[in-house]
Formats: C-alpha cells, structure tokens, sequence
C-alpha cells in the first residue's frame, strides 16, 4: 500500500488520471455493447416503424415495442427449425469430441504404451491444420464415402454423407486442443488413486469413468463449454454440407435470409426487425451460457491461450 | 514360498502392463482415427487434388500438372486477394493487439464489478460472426446507420461504406477487431497478473513513474504473450471468411474478397475444385511457416 501512495501524482493530475481512466473503461463498454443493444432494441420494431436503422429516440420507448418480428422469424422465418438443427448438431459434437478427447487425453497422460509419444506428436501436429484448409477435400471425401447415401464401393452414384447429419457431425467428433488440454490436466492428480482401483481390477475404462472424471468437472466443463459456443456459432462446414433447409445451421440460416434466399423475401416492410430478431436468438443461447458459466469461459482463456 | 510370492507378483504386474496397453490402443482409437481421416487424410486429398482438374458432382478427373499452381501466380484475382489478405493482417493485427493491450490495462485492477466488465468487453469473441455481422451492416447503412451519425458529428460525410471501394475492408478490419479484442485482452490479462508485483515495487522505490513502469517492466515481460499473439493475429488473418461472406460477399468488386472465400467461390461456385486445392495448399504452408516460428520461438525461451 505504502508504494502505491508513492506514485501518485499531485492531487489535480490524480483527479484527471482517474477520470481519464473511467473515462476509458466507459468507452469500451459501450463499444463492446452498443451493438448488442442497438440489435435487440431493432429487433423490436413493428410493422408501422419500417425504419428502424437509424437512432431515434421513440425506438427507445417501450411502447414501440412489439415481439410481432420474433414470432415472424420463429414461424416463417424457419428460425424455430434452424435452432432445432443447431441444437442437435452442437449437443452431439459436444458430447461426442468431450468423451472421445478426455479418453485419448487419459490414454495420453497416464497409460504408457509403445508409440505413445509418437502418437500424440500427430496430435498435436493436426492441431495446425485449420478447418479452412480441409473444409474442401473434406467434403468431397464424404461425397464420395463408398457404400454410403447410395453410392457404390467406389464412391460413386449417390451422395455419401453430404446434407446429413452425420456428414454434419462426424468430422468434428474430436478435437485434438481438447485432447492436450485433458491430457495437461490428468497429468497432474495424484497416480495412488488410479493405482487403487488397477489393484482392485478395475479396468481402463472404469478408472476413466470411476475415477478420472468425478475429479475432473472444471476442466470437463471448460472443453464442453467452448466445443458447444464453436459448433453453435460454426458456418463454414454446416454451409458446405447441406442443400437442403432442413440441415440449415441457425448461422447458415442466417445468412441464407441476409441474401434473400430464405422464405422472406417478400416481407421486406419487417425484414429488418426479422433478420435482427433471428440474430438476437442466434446470439442468446450463448449470451446466457456466458452469464451463467463466465469464469469458466474465463479460466479456459487463460488455461489454453486461445482466443 | 517367497520366491513364489515375488513371482507370483511379477506375473500380475506384466497382466497389468499387457492389459494397460491394450485398452490404451483401444480407447484413443475413436480420437484418433477421426484425425487420421477428417484432418490429415483432407490435406493429402488438398495436395493430391491440386495437381488436377477434379469436378466433384460428375466425379471426373485430368491430370492438370502444376497448371494450377501457374494459373494462381499468374492470375490477376489471386494477386488481389493477396493484396487483400496483406491489407487486412497489416489493419487487423496491431489493431487487436493495441486495442486488447489497452483494455486489459484499463481492467487489471481490483475495482467493483470487474468480472462484468472483462465479461462485456469479451462477449462479441463468443458470438456468432453471421448475426453480429447482420448487426454491423445495419450500423454502417448509409444514411441513418449508427456509424455515419457518429461520423457526421465530427464532420465526415456519410458514405455507402460496405459498398465503396475505399472504405469495404477498413470497415471489415473494424468489425474483425470489435470481435477479436477481448480475446487478445483476456490473454494479455493473463500475461500481466503473471508478473510478480515485486518487480514493480523495486521499481517504484527506485522512483519510476506509471510511464516507466509501463515502459521498462510491462513491455519488456510481456514480450512473449505479444509475439504469440502475433503470431495467432496472422495465422487469423490468414483465414478470414464468415465476415466477409454476411458483410461484402467479398466485394465491391472483390475489394475485400479473401484466400478462403476464394476457395469457397472456386470449389463451389465455379467449380474448380483442382484450382480452389492449390490455394488451399498454399495457405496450408503459410499457417505451417507460421505455426514454426511460433513453435521455435517458445521452444527457444520458455523461461524470460
């Protein structure tokens, strides 16, 4: 305490520092926000306020207020179907890259086996590749899967996995950042507990599900929490795997009304409260998962480094 | 009966061992298959691909030599879309690293409601690109938008801003550092509370000033939190595409079209799927020069 009375300045420049330095935290809140406020106060507008771009100070009265553009969007907007598919997609690639990324991270971090190190070097190596490089080659592959969605043991005929869920999901059943992050962490309980259960003749995956995971909540939470936001949010593989409206994730649904190759065309009068409406609950799940598990989110930045 | 015992010991720990391996090869199967088949297998498909004509939907391939490799040295799209990518790093990353830097000193302080605040300034990271992009186009619509009012305060004129060729990827680079600070500033948060206060303390007995405290311990220590996210801010760059797809659709004019959107329009609009491999190729090698560096660097000097 003693020091940090040392730098303070004269009591006028204090003043002024600290009010420069509200003054800086104010402004970044309201850059961070004001796009999220300006959105679900737009979404807001009824069909007598076509326009509704701009800032006008009647938009901020509650009494402009209509849900009439949310039931559009929900009901014809195909918005209800939109979220319906990116909730199946997100839960099962959340479910299934967090069990299959923690088992190969206990696998990883605590059995040892010939070809172990060289194993999670490949890993690690796929961790560089970036879905915008595979997102191509990936989809002519499940195209071509043989004996799949009509086609024949050559690939050929029909269309594999395209426009199915299990194109959809498949590809992103694990994650090898998980995989390290789980193994980083299993590397660091205690070895007596698992040894234990070995002696009592529990096998692998027992201590995995007995033991491991009961002590591993927090981390188990972080990968499941950043798997659900990446898949909820994800664009380009959804946009490249479906044809059809009904594999529409909401954020391929999203951008399929921005141009106007929705069912919306011809509503232009509400359009703009419509799109904002389907972006307001396309950004809600994730806004309340945030609220309720922000340190979580938080902890996992600073545990990984990644952004 | 010892010796049995001790025996009898050994056999049961090589069961163990035996029975140890199997479920290890076993249970990383379904991890890294996966990877073997959807991430390494694609890339090998990228390469192979590249060096042909393919159209995937009547499955008919040519040899095409490295004509693909030629065509995007000589084409005049791929050169702007190079120009773009380069415009685009050089915008985006000091920006987001100024701008998250700032924040996280603005926020590494004990004050009420600090958690809401590092929480706001980090919310657009999480949120869906599309719909936040939907968002921003109506903030830059020319006449009443939000960003023309705020601009016609200090005296610019309003502009068409997504639609002119001037100001299309500045305003997508603004949009890409809105979304992407508070990440940077998380990171660089995490950078400074690492910092031991004491080396502050000594300092400030020395007498330095809030300036000099900045300046000789937080820059200098934070060295390598600012090199890997400069490293990560390029390899970004590099990959830039849900932005650009809802704002500009890569215009006007291909102005702020990009090397994955290039891709997408090649493989899947034009149907060139031979020629959308070889960019992919190219942009595969770029991140892996990247991704080196990274790697060198913090195998270098992991302690400071």
């Amino acid at each position: 305490m003693a020091q940090t009375r040392n730098l303070r300045l004269p009591p006028r420049q204090e003043l002024l520092f600290q009010t420069l330095l509200v003054l800086g935290i104010a402004i970044g809140l309201l850059i961070a926000a004001l796009p999220f406020l300006w959105m679900a106060v737009s979404s807001l507008g009824t069909a007598g306020m076509v326009i509704r771009i701009g800032f006008t100070w009647d938009m901020f009265n509650p009494l402009n207020w209509s849900l009439e553009p949310y039931l559009i969007a929900w009901k014809m907007a195909g918005i209800s179907r939109y979220i319906q598919t990116t909730t199946i997609y997100a839960v099962a690639v959340t479910v299934l890259a967090t069990t299959t990324s923690s088992l190969a991270g206990y696998v990883f971090g605590r059995l040892r086996f010939p070809a172990r190190d060289f194993l999670f070097g490949l890993v690690l190596a796929t961790m560089m590749i970036p879905g915008s490089v595979t997102f191509l080659p990936l989809f002519i592959l499940m195209l071509r899967l043989p004996l799949l969605g009509g086609n024949d043991i050559m690939g050929f005929g029909g269309h594999g996995l395209y426009n199915s869920y299990a194109g959809l999901i498949l590809p992103n059943v694990v994650s090898a950042g998980s995989i390290f992050l789980f193994r980083q962490f299993f590397r660091t309980l205690p070895r007596d507990l698992e040894d234990a259960a070995r002696i009592d003749g529990c096998s692998e995956p027992m201590i995995w599900w007995r033991v491991i995971m009961p002590l591993s909540g927090p981390v188990v939470t972080v990968v499941a929490l950043f798997q659900f936001q990446g898949s909820w949010n994800a664009f380009v593989w959804p946009l490249v795997m479906s044809s059809s409206e009904r594999l529409y994730t909401i954020s391929v649904g999203m951008y399929s009304l921005a141009y106007g190759s929705g069912s919306l065309t011809s509503m232009a009068e509400l359009f703009q409260s419509v799109l904002l409406a389907g972006s307001v609950m396309a950004v809600l799940p994730i806004l309340i998962l945030f609220i309720a598990f922000q340190r979580k989110f938080v902890q996992g930045i600073a545990l990984t480094g990644l952004k | 009966m010892a010796v049995g015992t001790a025996t009898r010991f050994q056999e049961f720990r090589a069961e163990l061992r035996r029975s140890e391996v199997k479920w290890a090869y076993a249970l990383i199967l379904p991890a890294v298959l996966p990877l073997l088949v959807f991430t390494v297998l694609p890339v090998l498909g990228a390469i192979g691909l590249s060096f042909t004509y393919f159209d995937a939907f009547s499955a008919t391939m040519r040899s095409a030599g490295t004509a693909n490799y030629s065509e995007a040295f000589d084409n005049e799209l791929f050169r702007i879309t190079i120009r773009n990518t380069v415009q685009f790093t050089l915008g985006f990353v000091p920006l987001s690293m100024a701008v998250g830097f700032t924040a996280a000193i603005l926020l590494n302080r004990r004050i009420r409601g600090i958690s809401f605040l590092r929480g706001a300034y980090y919310l657009p990271v999480l949120t869906s690109t599309i719909a936040m992009g939907i968002a921003w186009m109506w903030l830059f619509q020319p006449q009443v938008g939000l960003v023309s009012l705020v601009l016609k305060v200090i005296g610019v004129q309003p502009k068409d801003w997504l639609n002119s060729p001037f100001t299309a990827m500045p305003a997508v680079i603004g949009v890409a550092v809105w979304k992407a600070f508070g990440g940077t500033m998380l990171i660089y948060l995490a950078g400074l509370q690492g910092i031991p206060e004491t080396y502050y303390d000594a300092a400030k007995v020395d007498g330095a000033g809030r300036w000099q405290l900045l300046r000789f311990i937080t820059f200098p220590l934070l060295r390598p939190v600012t090199f890997y996210l400069f490293i990560i801010g390029m390899i970004d760059s590099l990959q830039v595409f849900d932005l650009v797809m809802i704002m500009t659709e890569g215009g006007p004019a291909f102005r702020t079209t990009t090397i994955v959107h290039q891709i997408y329009l090649n493989a899947f609009k034009f149907n060139q799927m031979g020629y959308a491999s070889a960019m992919a190729v190219l942009l595969f090698l770029a991140i892996a020069v990247l991704t080196y560096f990274n790697w060198k660097f913090f195998s270098s000097s992991l302690e400071y």
